[in-house]
C-alpha cells in the first residue's frame, strides 16, 4: 500500500503534533496520533510476501 | 523468544498477572499458556487500513479504545521488547506504570531507560561484543531468571486430536517418526535452497521418517514441489493451517529442519530436537533457545550480514544436505562444509553455543563480550586475565577521556554560557561515533542515554547529559577497577 494514500487532514494533524514535540508536553492524544501514523506505515508480512 | 520471561515472572510471583499485548494473528505461542493469564489482541492491519482509507478519524478511535482498555488496567510495570517504533508510543501512553524497554517520552524524544534494553539496543552497533542470547536479554530486562519448564508452549487435547487427524488424513502415522521440514523463511536470502530440502527429505525417508513440510500459503508451492518429489512419506501442509494448528502439528515430530524462522523457536519451546540453519543472521543472538539443538551456520566472511538481499547466497548454499543429515543421525565428524553448533544452557543459565565442528568461526569476540556483560552486570565472574588485557583497557580509557571532554564541555557551558562549548560538544560526540571495535559499543550505549533524555529545559537537559556521561564513565571503570 502507498503511504501517501493518508488524508490530508490526517496528515495535517500528525504534522501539529510534531511541532509541539520539544516545545510542550505531549498529551496521550498527541501520542495516539503519533503511534497512528506509526502505524499507517507498515506492513503485514503478507504484503512483503514474508513468511514466518 | 519472550515466552522463558513470562515463565520466569511467574516463578518469580506466581500470583502476578501477566497482560501480554499482541497483534492479532501473532498469539500462537500463548494460547493455553500457564504464564500468561490474558492475550491483549489487537487489529494492527484494520487500523492501518482506516487511516489510509481516509477513515482516519475511526482508524484513531479504534485505537484510542484499545490504549484506553490498556491503561485502565494500571500496570504495575510494562516491559516493551517489540522493536516496531508504533508500539514505543503505545507503551508510552501507559507512563503512569515503570516502563522497560523503548518508549517516547511527553518531550518527544526516543527514551530507553533501564541498563539492559540500553544494551539490547546497543547490540546492533558491535554486534561482536554481545554473546547473549535475545532471550536471555529479555530476561535481565525483565529482571527474572531461568526457570525450568518441561515446555514453554502448551498444546491443549482438543488441538492434539485436531493435529491427529490432519496427520490421518495425510496418510501419516502420528505415532511414527515424523521430521518437519520448513523451506521458507521471512525472507529470501534466509531460506535453504529447496534442492537440499529435497535432499535431504530422500536421506530421511530411507531412514524410516515421515515427513512434513510447512509454511506459509505464499510458500505453498515450493513446499508441494518439495513433497512431490519425496512421494507417499511426506505431505505438505504450507498453507492450510493457522501458525497454532502448524505448532499443534509439531508436537508430533521427533525433528524440525528449518532455517531461523518463528516456526525454529515454537518447536525448541517445545523441547524438540531442532537442526536450525542459519545464514544472514546471528545464531548467538536468535539460534533456537535450550540445550541440544544443533545449528548449522553458513561460512561466508560477511556473516552475519543480516542483508534483505544477496547475489549470492553464498553462507546458504555451504550447507549440505549431508552434513544436517549427519547432525541428525550423530555421525557428524569434526569437519562439515559448514560450522556447526551444538546449543547448551550453560552453568550461568545462558544461552551457548558450543561448536561441534573444527575451526569455526566465532560470532563474537568472547574477551571483549565479557567485558561488555561485567559493564552491565557487576556480578557477572570475569576472568582477571580478561580485566588485565592491556588492549581492553587502554581502548577503555580512551573511550572515557572522551566522555570526560564531553562532560567538560558541558560544564564549561553551564557556566559561561557560551555556544562554543556546545560546538565543542558536537565536535567530540562527532569523533567518539566513529568509534570501532569495543568502543563502538560503548558509544552506542553513551548515545542512547543522551538521546533518553527530555528536551524540554536547557539547563535540566545539560544537567542530565553530564550525569549520563559520569554514569557511563563510571560503568566502563567499575570493570577494570574490579581487579
Amino acid at each position: 500500500m502507498d503511504p501517501d494514500s493518508r488524508s490530508d487532514d490526517f496528515i495535517r494533524v500528525v504534522e501539529a503534533v510534531r511541532k509541539k514535540e520539544g516545545n510542550q508536553l505531549l498529551t496521550d492524544d498527541d501520542l495516539i496520533i503519533l503511534a497512528a501514523e506509526e502505524i499507517s506505515r507498515t506492513f503485514t508480512h503478507e504484503e512483503k510476501n514474508y513468511s514466518v | 523468544m519472550a515466552l522463558p520471561v513470562l515463565a520466569g515472572l511467574k516463578h518469580r510471583d506466581p500470583f502476578c498477572h501477566i497482560t501480554f499485548f499482541v497483534e492479532d494473528g501473532y498469539e500462537g505461542g500463548l494460547i493455553n499458556s500457564r504464564f500468561c493469564d490474558r492475550i491483549f489482541k489487537f487489529n494492527r492491519k484494520s487500523i492501518r487500513d482506516s487511516i489510509k482509507n481516509s477513515n482516519w478519524v475511526d482508524g484513531v478511535k479504534e485505537l484510542r479504545e484499545i490504549i484506553s482498555d490498556l491503561k485502565n488496567e494500571e500496570f504495575s510495570e510494562v516491559i516493551n521488547l517489540s522493536q516496531h517504533p508504533y508500539i514505543a508510543y503505545v507503551v508510552s501512553v501507559l507512563d503512569r506504570s515503570v516502563i522497560k524497554g523503548r518508549q517516547i517520552l511527553r518531550t518527544g524524544n526516543q527514551a530507553i531507560r533501564d541498563n539492559w534494553s540500553q544494551y539490547l539496543y546497543a547490540i546492533p552497533f558491535a554486534r561482536e561484543y554481545n554473546k547473549l542470547h535475545a532471550t536471555d536479554v529479555y530476561k535481565r530486562v525483565a529482571a527474572v531468571s531461568r526457570h525450568e519448564e518441561e515446555n514453554f508452549i502448551k498444546i491443549g487435547p482438543e488441538e492434539r486430536t485436531e493435529a491427529a487427524r490432519q496427520l490421518a488424513g495425510a496418510g501419516i502415522n502420528p505415532y511414527s517418526r515424523i521430521a518437519v521440514l520448513q523451506p521458507g523463511a521471512a525472507y529470501a536470502v534466509k531460506r535453504w535452497p529447496v534442492g537440499n530440502f529435497t535432499e535431504l527429505g530422500k536421506m530421511l525417508v530411507r531412514d524410516g521418517y515421515w515427513l512434513i513440510v510447512t509454511g506459509a500459503p505464499a510458500e505453498r508451492e515450493i513446499a508441494e514441489s518439495i513433497a512431490s518429489q519425496l512421494g507417499s512419506a511426506c505431505f505438505s501442509f504450507a498453507g492450510r493451517l493457522s501458525f497454532r494448528e502448524t505448532v499443534a502439528l509439531v508436537d508430533f515430530c521427533e525433528i524440525c529442519i528449518t532455517a531461523d524462522t518463528a516456526l525454529m523457536h515454537a518447536a525448541s519451546a517445545l523441547r524438540k530436537r531442532v537442526f536450525s540453519l542459519f545464514g544472514p543472521t546471528n545464531p548467538v543472538e536468535t539460534g533456537p533457545y535450550g540445550d541440544g539443538h544443533l545449528v548449522f551456520s553458513g561460512r561466508c566472511n560477511r556473516r552475519p550480514c543480516f542483508c534483505f538481499e544477496c547475489r549470492t547466497q553464498e553462507c546458504m548454499k555451504s550447507i549440505t544436505p549431508e552434513d544436517v543429515y549427519a547432525g541428525i543421525n550423530g555421525s557428524l565428524t569434526g569437519k562439515a562444509g559448514c560450522d556447526v553448533y551444538r546449543s547448551a544452557i550453560g552453568a550461568r543459565g545462558d544461552y551457548e553455543l558450543v561448536p561441534v565442528t573444527q575451526n569455526s568461526v566465532p560470532y563474537y569476540d568472547r574477551d571483549g563480550a565479557s567485558i561488555i556483560q561485567k559493564c552491565f552486570d557487576p556480578e557477572y565472574q570475569i576472568d582477571s586475565e580478561i580485566i588485565a588485557d592491556e588492549k581492553f583497557r587502554v581502548r577503555a580509557e580512551e573511550f572515557c577521556n572522551c566522555v570526560l571532554e564531553v562532560e567538560t564541555a558541558l560544564g564549561s557551558f553551564l557556566k559561561e554560557r557560551k555556544i562554543e562549548h556546545i560546538r565543542r560538544y558536537d565536535e567530540i560526540r562527532q569523533e567518539m561515533n566513529k568509534s570501532i571495535g569495543i568502543n563502538a559499543f560503548w558509544n552506542a550505549v553513551l548515545n542512547i542515554k543522551l538521546n533518553s533524555i527530555p528536551i524540554i529545559n536547557a539547563t535540566e537537559s545539560v544537567i542530565e547529559c553530564q550525569k549520563a556521561c559520569r554514569e557511563t564513565r563510571l560503568q566502563i571503570a567499575g570493570v577494570f577497577e574490579n581487579k
